[in-house]
């Protein structure tokens, strides 16, 4: 595997060589400082521009020539990485020998020309297909309410840092939406265009020469490149008395969230302790969390904890009845403060090293995981694969302890289903 | 031990067949780091009503028990939990069930030769107990809850309970809760013992192994267990008519937006000359053509503001009868009914639009086959479907055409339809 990162000047080119898969992958991305009232209108973009281009004038004929790309796999999205705000154009596709010889280059000009030549009539977007894409967009917002996980985990960010990133929806809202206009949207694309940061990712077994050759020759940006500060987003004091919310739902199932703030993590903790430490106590069906609140007290069919690492936040969450809540809530900071009594065995360390030693081996076989582990080190910091294998054996109990120590719950949502009634 | 090839995709699948009747499947594929293996029972929550082994008179059994007896493998007499013992080792594990089977997997680079030893042993020693078989009901519960706050599971349920007259897929996987409830360590090891037998049940490995070494490790667990002979296993036969048992239900959820699926109810075995699979060959297409993102419909739908997503079109497969679901979201039901039941009945398409849709097919196959749980997925569901491995996909998705397409469709009835609303107010 051979990695090549080009300075474009208005972007950045990043190119993985490898051989041995049949399908190839490309990955587009802009990004900016986030602000709350672009959300909506970066959401909505990423989905204008998959309705229709100024040469596939509908979205049937987008399908079509997708399928003459041998059913390549294209997806565009708007999410937050922490400080930034990322629109993301991906697609994987089969390699040249197994189809035919130039598809590569194909998919690339299908790519190029969704992002460069959109659909645009009197400095405004194509008003159908600008319809269309709101309309779908004001319906995934609205619907948002029906997924009790989506809505709760997303409720929870609210009331843990209100009016801060971590609150932010990159979803969207429906007061932005309704005012946005063809006219308006076109009008945030060409800042797009001039001031994000742009990133390319490419992994295929073409070299990454000539990779770089097809994009001087085809994409051109007139803008000029910044630096990136950092997605990591900090926050103030955790609360010492926890603040629990209770909302009512028309569920049949109840959903608790816990989320954790920390003391100040070092940069170690954050990429490696962390894992660690959320493996043994939610980690998977041998977890603490796992063994007592599911197992033992047969309180719920799945819990987990997982890290939200750019965050800094710990979020723990599980389908309940709603009676069982305190119970519930009372053996989660019990196990919470197993970790900080150092509770566990050396076993459970070293069950979860070998599983994320084994992950990383799996890495290797995705040329999407793959990719995916480049994206991450250029946006934060994560080292690749070769350091992570060292780094993560050298975490020590010691150090788990340490970090569970800095661990806080600070907020507790409940959405309540109509169990509650019972 | 012989080979199968999996024509045009250079893979090798190698089986072997034990003296205990356990069939093993291995396909290499040495380019990537990780193995998976799957062992599965041709049970699912089908089978509710069978002649037990070693008895003579049929009994019905609860609904959902495949699945929970699939919950309870996991509890061993010994206290090993076998999710521990594949997380010491950096393994993934779980399990699943369908109308049609059960399986049992793990995935992991490391540790294989403990871990298919570990995978066949405690699928091998069940242990239900009065106390443990009470313990899971609670967590199966919560499951069904689950469940049961998703919209579209709603909906799939009543598409097939609505669809459906006989065939045992009428009724969820997973059962209800009243049905959970009744269910005993007597009625568990019923099932265990008449389905769960080797010569019922088959291995299939992917991924970074050598096949002879396969082979070697599970002939040496199986032949230091006794297992008894086993004899035919009767399941009760049924007759699904051609016809639909309800023309249309309403279901009352909290959803923002009203979710609609017409369904298809198909008899593909009586189709002349051309075999039940490649039928189903040409309905797929067919229905991808008529409703798909690339057709007419699709597009004349959304610029109506009838839909505002694509059409969801969804492929059943029930033995005898096939459903085809073609499934939005809208506010504006009745017209999204009167599109798609006008738009069956014009059968006609083109053949640049049959052949662009082979593109797709082929496409979908060679992305499986770089995949090892994909690979793993095809080979155990063309074994229980089918009871052999399907080697020749590719030669058959080219072979399709334009003649035999209209042949085939000419012959189908879309008479048998029934209609799924799931919306907050009825």
């Amino acid at each position: 595997m051979n990695y090549k990162k080009y300075d474009m000047l208005s972007y950045n080119l990043h190119c993985v060589q490898v051989d041995k898969f049949r399908k190839s992958k490309v990955v587009i991305n802009f990004k900016r400082k986030v602000k709350k009232e672009e959300i909506t209108m970066r959401s909505l973009l990423s989905k204008v521009l998959l309705e229709s281009s100024m040469k596939y004038q509908t979205s049937r004929l987008m399908s079509i020539e997708i399928e003459n790309l041998y059913n390549a796999i294209l997806n565009s999205s708007s999410f937050l990485s922490g400080n930034y705000a990322v629109m993301n154009f991906e697609c994987l596709f089969l390699n040249d020998e197994w189809v035919e010889d130039n598809l590569f280059n194909k998919v690339i000009d299908f790519m190029l020309e969704i992002i460069n030549n959109p659909h645009v009539i009197d400095l405004e977007f194509f008003e159908k297909s600008f319809d269309l894409a709101k309309s779908s967009l004001e319906q995934e917002i609205v619907s948002i309410k029906d997924n009790s996980n989506r809505y709760g985990a997303i409720r929870l960010n609210e009331e843990i840092e209100p009016n801060s990133v971590l609150s932010y929806n990159a979803v969207g809202y429906l007061d932005d939406l309704k005012k946005i206009t063809a006219k308006s949207l076109y009008e945030y694309y060409k800042t797009v265009i001039k001031n994000d940061l742009v990133d390319i990712f490419i992994i295929s077994p073409k070299g990454s020469e000539e990779i770089k050759d097809i994009f001087n020759s085809k994409f051109k940006l007139n803008t000029l490149k910044k630096k990136s500060s950092s997605h990591f987003v900090t926050y103030n004091k955790y609360r010492s008395r926890n603040k629990i919310v209770h909302e009512k739902s028309e569920f049949q199932q109840s959903k608790i969230f816990v989320a954790c703030k920390f003391d100040k993590l070092t940069d170690f903790e954050i990429k490696y302790v962390s894992a660690i430490y959320s493996y043994i106590l939610g980690g998977g069906p041998s977890s603490k969390l796992f063994t007592v609140v599911r197992e033992e007290n047969s309180l719920c069919y799945s819990i987990s904890s997982f890290f939200k690492l750019v965050y800094q936040v710990l979020i723990i969450s599980a389908g309940i009845n709603a009676k069982d809540f305190k119970k519930c809530l009372r053996l989660i900071k019990r196990e919470l403060k197993n970790m900080e009594q150092g509770k566990f065995e050396l076993e459970k360390i070293e069950e979860a090293k070998i599983t994320y030693l084994n992950s990383f081996k799996e890495i290797k076989d995705s040329p999407s995981s793959i990719l995916g582990t480049y994206i991450s080190h250029e946006y934060l910091g994560i080292d690749l694969i070769e350091q992570r294998e060292k780094n993560i054996n050298k975490v020590t109990k010691d150090m788990i302890v340490e970090f569970a120590k800095k661990v806080h719950v600070d907020t507790v949502y409940v959405l309540e289903g109509s169990d509650s009634d019972e | 031990m012989n080979k199968i090839e999996l024509k045009h995709l250079n893979q090798t699948v190698y089986h072997n067949r034990l003296d205990n009747g356990l069939n093993v499947y291995v396909l290499p594929k040495n380019d990537v780091n990780n193995i998976y293996a799957t062992f599965t029972t041709n049970y699912g929550s089908n089978e509710v009503e069978f002649v037990p082994i070693g008895e003579k008179k049929m009994i019905k059994v609860p609904l959902g028990i495949a699945h929970f007896l699939e919950h309870k493998m996991f509890e061993q007499e010994d206290g090993v939990d076998p999710f521990q013992f594949f997380g010491e080792r950096g393994s993934d594990a779980n399990a699943n069930t369908n109308n049609y089977k059960t399986t049992y997997l793990f995935s992991g680079p490391e540790f294989f030769e403990e871990n298919i030893n570990c995978l066949l042993d405690y699928v091998q020693s069940p242990y239900f107990t009065d106390e443990n078989v009470e313990k899971e009901k609670g967590i199966i519960e919560q499951e069904i809850k689950m469940y049961q706050d998703d919209s579209y599971t709603k909906l799939y349920e009543a598409i097939l309970s609505n669809s459906l007259i006989n065939n045992p897929m009428k009724d969820p996987i997973i059962g209800d809760i009243k049905n959970v409830r009744t269910i005993t360590k007597e009625d568990l090891y019923k099932c265990y013992n008449t389905f769960y037998h080797p010569s019922n049940m088959f291995v299939v490995v992917t991924g970074n192994v050598e096949p002879e070494n396969v082979f070697k490790i599970i002939e040496e667990n199986q032949a230091k267990k006794k297992f008894p002979k086993q004899n035919e296993i009767i399941v009760k036969d049924f007759k699904e008519p051609d016809k639909v048992k309800k023309k249309k239900e309403v279901i009352k959820m909290n959803v923002t937006v009203p979710k609609i699926s017409i369904n298809y109810k198909i008899n593909c075995d009586k189709i002349k000359d051309i075999s039940p699979r490649r039928v189903r060959q040409y309905l797929s297409l067919f229905f991808d053509i008529k409703f798909g993102s690339t057709s007419l419909a699709n597009e004349k739908l959304r610029e109506e503001k009838i839909i505002t997503d694509s059409i969801d079109g969804v492929v059943v497969d029930a033995i005898s009868h096939v459903i085809y679901c073609t499934a939005c979201e809208t506010e504006k039901e009745d017209l999204f009914i009167e599109a798609i039941t006008k738009e069956i009945k014009n059968k006609e398409v083109s053949k640049e639009e049959l052949e662009r849709k082979k593109k797709s097919i082929i496409s979908s196959l060679i992305f499986m086959s770089d995949n090892i749980f994909r690979l793993n997925d095809k080979v155990t569901a063309d074994l229980n479907r089918y009871q052999e491995i399907i080697n020749n996909n590719y030669e058959e998705i080219k072979s399709l055409n334009i003649d035999e397409f209209n042949k085939v469709i000419e012959q189908i009835d879309f008479s048998n339809y029934n209609i799924v609303i799931v919306k907050k107010d009825v």
